[in-house]
């Protein structure tokens, strides 16, 4: 809770960062999950904050 | 502020002379007259050098760690914020708390020193401070000055939570009102930002992190900062670094990294003093972001500013089972 409200005071969108608790025995809900987060952060584009290029 | 003054050097050279403890860390008068420099008193002679001024910012909790290792018996001197270090740093069992006489000094708030050098001669020599309520009168050998402490003091001061030490072995000098005003919201700053829209909030710290110089300043001086060896500064390799969390690089991406790690090393411990803020070179508001955490912890876990009490648990060490929770 502490962690997602402060990536998004610093400027991370809100919904890029997630956290799941997933029993290892709960596959189908990993795979819907992940499936789930992908499409919502493929609308939010690349991320730009935190990058090292080198 | 002539009583407390006088006061806390009869105090600290009776200390000294019973051999109480070895060294009294105070403050004493610094180059200019708007600057008080940590002061390590350790003779009757060096006690009278000792002083109480709105420019003893300095929090000198931290330099209990220089000694924690020995045995030195020490005394140091507190103002209302420091002295919630002393109880964070006995929490975090840095060293044992009857080893330390807390001096404990009521304070009226603290002078902003840019604020006061616009008016006064930075050459001329403070003679006498008055604390009178709601103003400061200055007296100097060039002349009197007199600072309204609602323009004058550091913005940590008017928001300030115990201006009575939370913990102390003697206190000195009379009792001063707190210098907040009252129904003052604590977090009115990080409030503003919440409420911007994120692509400035991003931009408000893209632009403070990328101006980071990784001096390490901020983690210097501060007290809840009391590791032994620090994760930022771990012997690796070159050719190692891109396996670690971080590299020493100064990089947007990286600072931003670092600022982050810190935060969340210090969430829970840190004691809201506002030095990482004060000592910044490049003046990045640190307050801000570690008080964020502070804020939520307060919000979601009902946590008080950590130090507070010498009894509690820090935020991160704790639970309940009626806490709140986002998972699904």
């Amino acid at each position: 809770m502490l962690v997602s409200r402060l990536l998004e005071y610093v400027g991370l969108e809100p919904g890029r960062f997630e956290m799941r608790w997933i029993s290892a025995s709960e596959g189908g809900k990993v795979a819907e999950t992940v499936r789930e987060m992908t499409e919502r952060i493929r609308k939010l584009g690349p991320n730009r904050k935190m990058r090292d290029e080198r | 502020m002539k009583q407390a003054v006088e006061e806390l050097r009869r105090q600290a050279a009776g200390l000294l002379k019973e051999e109480r403890v070895k060294c009294v860390i105070g403050w004493t008068q610094g180059t200019d007259v708007a600057r008080a420099v940590p002061f390590f008193a350790t003779s009757v002679r060096q006690a009278a050098r000792l002083t109480w001024t709105p420019f003893c910012v300095n929090n000198l909790s931290k330099y209990l760690l220089n000694h924690r290792y020995d045995n030195t018996p020490l005394a140091v001197v507190v103002k209302g914020c420091d002295s919630r270090g002393i109880n964070r740093l006995v929490q975090d069992r840095q060293f044992v708390r009857e080893r330390v006489v807390v001096l404990g000094l009521p304070c009226g708030g603290m002078l902003d020193r840019e604020k006061v050098l616009r008016v006064v001669d930075p050459g001329a020599a403070l003679q006498e401070v008055e604390d009178r309520g709601s103003e400061y009168m200055l007296r100097t050998d060039k002349g009197e000055y007199g600072f309204e402490k609602r323009e004058a003091l550091l913005s940590k001061c008017l928001e300030c939570e115990h201006n009575i030490p939370v913990v102390s072995d003697l206190m000195i000098g009379p009792q001063v009102p707190s210098p907040a005003g009252s129904g003052i919201d604590r977090f009115a700053g990080v409030r503003e930002l919440e409420t911007r829209d994120p692509a400035v909030r991003s931009t408000f710290w893209d632009r403070h992190f990328a101006r980071c110089l990784r001096c390490y300043a901020c983690r210097n001086v501060c007290p809840a900062c009391n590791c032994k060896e620090c994760s930022f500064e771990q012997a690796v390799p070159g050719w190692q670094q891109g396996a670690c969390w971080l590299s020493k690089r100064n990089h947007p991406g990286q600072n931003y990294l670092f600022h982050l790690i810190r935060m969340f090393h210090v969430a829970g411990r840190c004691i809201d003093c506002g030095e990482c803020a004060r000592v910044c070179p490049v003046n990045i508001p640190l307050r801000e972001l570690y008080r964020k955490v502070m804020k939520d912890a307060e919000e979601l876990f009902a946590m008080k500013t950590p130090g507070t009490d010498p009894e509690e648990v820090p935020l991160l060490s704790t639970y309940r089972t009626d806490d709140p929770e986002e998972f699904s």
